[in-house]
């Protein structure tokens, strides 16, 4: 059976967990590691070894994002063992693929807290399986601590135990309208066109954005949201393209909607000067789909990069490479988030010296400030990131260059390519 | 296998149940070659299962049939229809959403390989004069083109025959050609079936219009229980009582048994 | 909006909806002849997809040469999945039963795509995939009337099969009555393997042309599935003709409410259309049930 799933770990892990789960349910699991992805090493901790349970989406949708995540959990998992462990257990990763079902999330979250028994739990990808998640989890005292659960949505809903390390989503916008807003009169843009799913990440980045614009004196030629079910976008884009604003943003969970979009920009021949996706820009799925050259400009609002100038994020990236190999623009912003929880779960546990659910949910609610990777993390008593920094990052050099352009104010920002250069086909 | 029995179609002790009851029972029968045959008896005699059994709709628990001294027990459907029984149904079934033409085409379609069968057309031009005379024959041609349903009852039968006939089969079984068919068409459908007789043609008839079957059948078989009880000329079981006796105790009595 | 808008929309429709048309086609002979429903239907246009994703890849072949290698493909996979599975099935629960083993069909390719390509998006590429015809001062995507034309090639040669050659008649006497043509001589476990291969031929057109037009990986067949049923129940199962115009309408009808008003209500608007007719005509838009029912 195992030679199977030679090809690869990560592949591996999708497929056989769900069965393995399902078998461990059965038998009221007395948690056997063979079926979770072990990061174990060679260090002997002198306690005994513990899991940490998370869902993520290996399949379906958020599955890209999913096994981003599922790698920043596993290079946290392995640096927290380098040290030592947690209080001296040595940890590993027990993950359930939820197919990127808010249902299947509820259920693997169930299963990891009943019958596998885990003393920690991390959050899932995407805020849409955040809250049925946390809801869960909630139930059985459970601090939640994710890095991708920031949209509004998630903090409404009176949970006292969510705690979202990234940047609240409907911030994340901000940085590209007060650009706009800070650009002199003759040279800023005057209409703007606004599309968004339906959904609970995507929809909220508008508003905030769209307010600070129109102060600024940029109208608002078209707005619109669409459902995912939606089946031909074409009609969509080509009347954006009818509008001919100057600014474009495209507010989705799924790059394969972004993708749609663009795609039939270029064939519209419709050039927008500043063109933002909120999601998927940053996949290679969206460039290979479009073209390298035709991503040249498009902008996306994003927590983290590889670049990112911080001492945990350094490490973190070498970490990254020896596991996994390859450059830093394959590290994506959702492995760092996942990696960031990890960090904030592992001074919660080792502030408290216990792995007391309601101590860690203390610590977590006492405004202390944790060092991460993505920055400072400070939660309010929603779970909410105050000290959350939006960064934008822009294609450039043809599509070939991913770089941080936003907040310009930021050393580490380079010049942003404006007005965005004409499609190349 | 080899030929042990001289009739062109014998059934010989066939037994098929349906859960409790035996729907033939150790049922024999012999068709005689170029002989229209009738079959009678009162409904749940086994006519239709015996049809059924003959044209291997439905395989039998014990008996054999054979078809020209050759076995054929066990057969499907299309290998029977391929040697040469054609059937007609006592709830009439044509294709109604293909033209009256179309359904002439449908019979012509066995014995091809695949890919020929995408190639070809339908239709060639030897099956379209064929069908265009048997259609003449039945008095359908100038509905060629018509939807099958669109047809009325009548027409419908006699459309399900017509189709039936394009496979020149020499065998042929009709469930109940007359029910329903008003008397005009009914004398119709006998002319053209002791024309086809006339041809070669051997027929086995099941119908409950007893003057039909008596003016048009050299000879008839009586069904009672599962099995056929008697066999004789139309003359003799007319007057045979006991042929009254098994229609007897019928609730639709009356109806069934149209006594001229 | 402005003037041509809304043309653009209709017409995008339409071109759109050609496509759908050809995978539901497939999907409504399939219910027709073998009386059963397919749920595989989605999972082999992903697959189609992915084989010319595949032969673009690995071997350079165009989208449209490689349709000369994976539409035989395709057809000997129907095929083999017909021998295979839905000869098996009985005459007792087989709707259901169809729906649970094309459903068990589905799982099996889905995860044999996984483990190949994992859950990326993937999408085909091609100098056309992103280049556009100026017609009437509006840009026209080049794939988009390139897809519909080929899908429109594809239904006519399924017409010219069904309506002009021996097999065609075969198979539309065993969709209208399959127990009286098994009667007359036609094969109708032959037929039935055939049309199961066309039906299954036909997603290696619709799966390239859609993946040249929309990301794809391998959970992306469950929306389709779910469309292209409510496209053949729109236009009455079994019914080539009612395929063809349920698709032009949901398609169409969406894309016109998205322009005209918003893209937030079009889908719900399209599945009020659904509701409607067949309150109205239970068994769609061209269904014939009393035919079914002899």
């Amino acid at each position: 059976m195992k030679s199977l799933f030679k090809r690869s770990k990560q592949r591996r892990i999708g497929f056989v967990i769900v069965p393995a789960a399902a078998l461990l349910l059965a038998a009221c699991g007395s948690g056997s590691s063979n079926a979770s992805s072990s990061s174990a090493t060679s260090t002997t901790a002198s306690a005994k070894p513990i899991q940490i349970g998370a869902s993520l989406s290996l399949t379906g949708d958020f599955a890209a994002n999913g096994k981003s995540f599922q790698r920043g959990y596993a290079i946290w998992a392995e640096q927290v063992n380098k040290n030592g462990g947690l209080l001296g257990h040595k940890v590993s990763m027990k993950i359930l693929d939820d197919a990127s079902s808010p249902t299947q999330v509820a259920t693997n979250y169930q299963d990891l807290i009943t019958s596998d028994h885990v003393p920690l739990i991390v959050g899932p990808f995407s805020s849409l399986l955040t809250v049925p998640a946390a809801t869960v989890a909630a139930r059985y005292g459970y601090a939640m601590v994710e890095g991708a659960g920031g949209a509004p949505g998630v903090f409404t809903h009176g949970l006292k135990n969510v705690f979202d390390v990234s940047y609240p989503v409907k911030d994340g916008l901000l940085p590209v309208a007060n650009w706009i807003k800070s650009m002199p009169a003759g040279k800023r843009p005057t209409t703007a066109a606004y599309v968004t799913s339906n959904n609970i990440f995507a929809q909220p980045q508008i508003a905030p954005a769209q307010a600070i614009m129109q102060a600024a004196g940029v109208k608002t030629v078209y707005n619109q949201v669409f459902q995912s079910e939606t089946t031909d976008f074409t009609p969509l884009a080509d009347a954006i393209a009818a509008t001919h604003a100057q600014v474009a943003i495209i507010s989705t969970t799924s790059v394969s909607k972004v993708i749609a979009f663009v795609k039939d920009f270029i064939t519209q021949h419709y050039n927008p000067e500043i063109l933002v996706g909120t999601n998927g820009v940053n996949q290679t799925a969206f460039t290979s789909a479009i073209g390298t050259c035709n991503a040249n400009g498009i902008i996306q609002p994003n927590g983290w990069y590889a670049g990112y100038d911080n001492t945990l994020s350094h490490q973190f990236v070498k970490a990254y490479l020896a596991k996994y190999g390859g450059t830093t623009s394959q590290i994506t912003a959702s492995s760092a988030e996942a990696y960031g929880v990890g960090e904030v779960l592992a001074d919660a546990v080792n502030a408290t010296k216990s792995f007391n659910q309601a101590k860690i949910l203390k610590y977590l609610h006492s405004g202390v400030t944790f060092q991460t990777l993505q920055g400072p993390v400070k939660f309010n008593s929603k779970g909410e990131n105050v000290d959350g920094v939006v960064l934008g990052f822009q294609w450039q050099s043809k599509g070939t260059k991913y770089v941080q352009i936003l907040p310009a104010s930021d050393k580490q920002s380079v010049a942003p390519l404006f007005p965005k250069p004409a499609f190349c086909s | 296998m080899t030929a042990e029995t001289d009739a062109f179609l014998e059934v010989k002790n066939a037994t098929r149940s349906y859960g409790g009851v035996k729907a033939l029972d150790n049922c024999s029968i012999k068709i005689s070659e170029g002989k229209i045959t009738g079959l009678i008896g009162p409904n749940g005699s086994g006519k239709t299962t015996l049809f059924n059994a003959i044209t291997g709709y439905e395989s039998i628990e014990g008996g054999d049939v054979y078809f020209r001294g050759q076995s054929i027990t066990g057969k499907t459907p299309e290998q029977i229809f391929a040697l040469g029984i054609g059937r007609t149904f006592q709830l009439t079934k044509i294709f109604a959403r293909m033209t009256v033409m179309e359904n002439m085409f449908i019979a012509t379609q066995r014995k091809e390989g695949w890919l020929r069968s995408v190639i070809r057309p339908a239709g060639s031009s030897e099956e379209l004069d064929r069908a265009v005379e048997i259609l003449k024959f039945v008095g359908l041609l100038k509905l060629a083109e018509s939807p099958a349903g669109s047809l009325s009852y009548g027409q419908r039968k006699l459309l399900e025959l017509a189709y039936i006939l394009i496979a020149d089969p020499t065998l042929l079984l009709l469930d109940e050609p007359a029910g329903g068919v008003n008397l005009s068409l009914i004398k119709e459908l006998g002319d053209h079936i002791r024309y086809l007789n006339s041809l070669g043609k051997t027929f086995l008839i099941v119908e409950h219009n007893m003057d039909f079957v008596l003016t048009l059948c050299h000879e008839v078989n009586v069904m009672s229980s599962g099995s056929v009880f008697m066999t004789g000329k139309p003359e003799q079981v007319r007057s045979d009582p006991r042929v009254l006796d098994a229609y007897l105790g019928i609730d639709d009595f009356e109806e069934e048994i149209v006594v001229p | 909006m402005s003037a041509g808008t809304l043309e653009m929309a209709i017409l995008d429709g339409i071109l759109t909806g050609g496509v759908y048309a050809l995978m539901a086609a497939g999907l409504t002979l399939i219910f027709g002849v073998l009386d059963m429903i397919n749920i595989a239907q989605g999972i082999f246009v992903i697959l189609g997809a992915y084989a010319s994703y595949s032969l673009e890849h690995s071997f350079g072949i165009g989208l449209f040469e490689g349709l000369i290698i994976t539409i035989p493909a395709m057809f000997l996979l129907g095929a083999f999945i017909e021998w295979a599975f839905i000869r098996r099935l009985g005459e007792y629960n087989r709707v259901s039963m169809s729906i649970l083993v094309t459903y068990a069909v589905t799982i099996v390719i889905e995860g044999v795509l996984l483990l190949h390509f994992g859950s990326n998006y993937r999408s085909l590429t091609a100098s056309y995939v992103t280049q556009s015809f100026h017609v009437f001062g509006n840009y026209l995507p080049k794939i988009y009337l390139y897809g519909f034309l080929l899908a429109l090639a594809s239904v006519l040669v399924l017409y010219f099969i069904l309506y002009k050659t021996r097999l065609g008649v075969s198979v539309r006497a065993a969709m209208d009555n399959r127990f009286a043509a098994q009667l007359v001589g036609v094969e109708v476990k032959r037929v039935s393997t055939l049309t199961f291969a066309i039906g299954v031929a036909v997603t290696a057109v619709g799966g390239m042309v859609f993946g040249a037009v929309q990301p794809f990986t391998p959970n992306s067949s469950y929306d389709l599935i779910s469309r292209l049923l409510t496209i053949v129940v729109l236009g009455g199962l079994g019914s080539v003709g009612g395929a063809l115009v349920g698709a032009l309408v949901m398609v169409v009808v969406e894309d016109i409410i998205s322009v005209a008003w918003t893209p937030t209500w079009a889908t719900l608007i399209y599945f009020a259309v659904l509701v409607i007719v067949l309150l109205l005509k239970p068994q769609g838009l061209f269904g014939q049930r009393e035919v079914r029912a002899q």
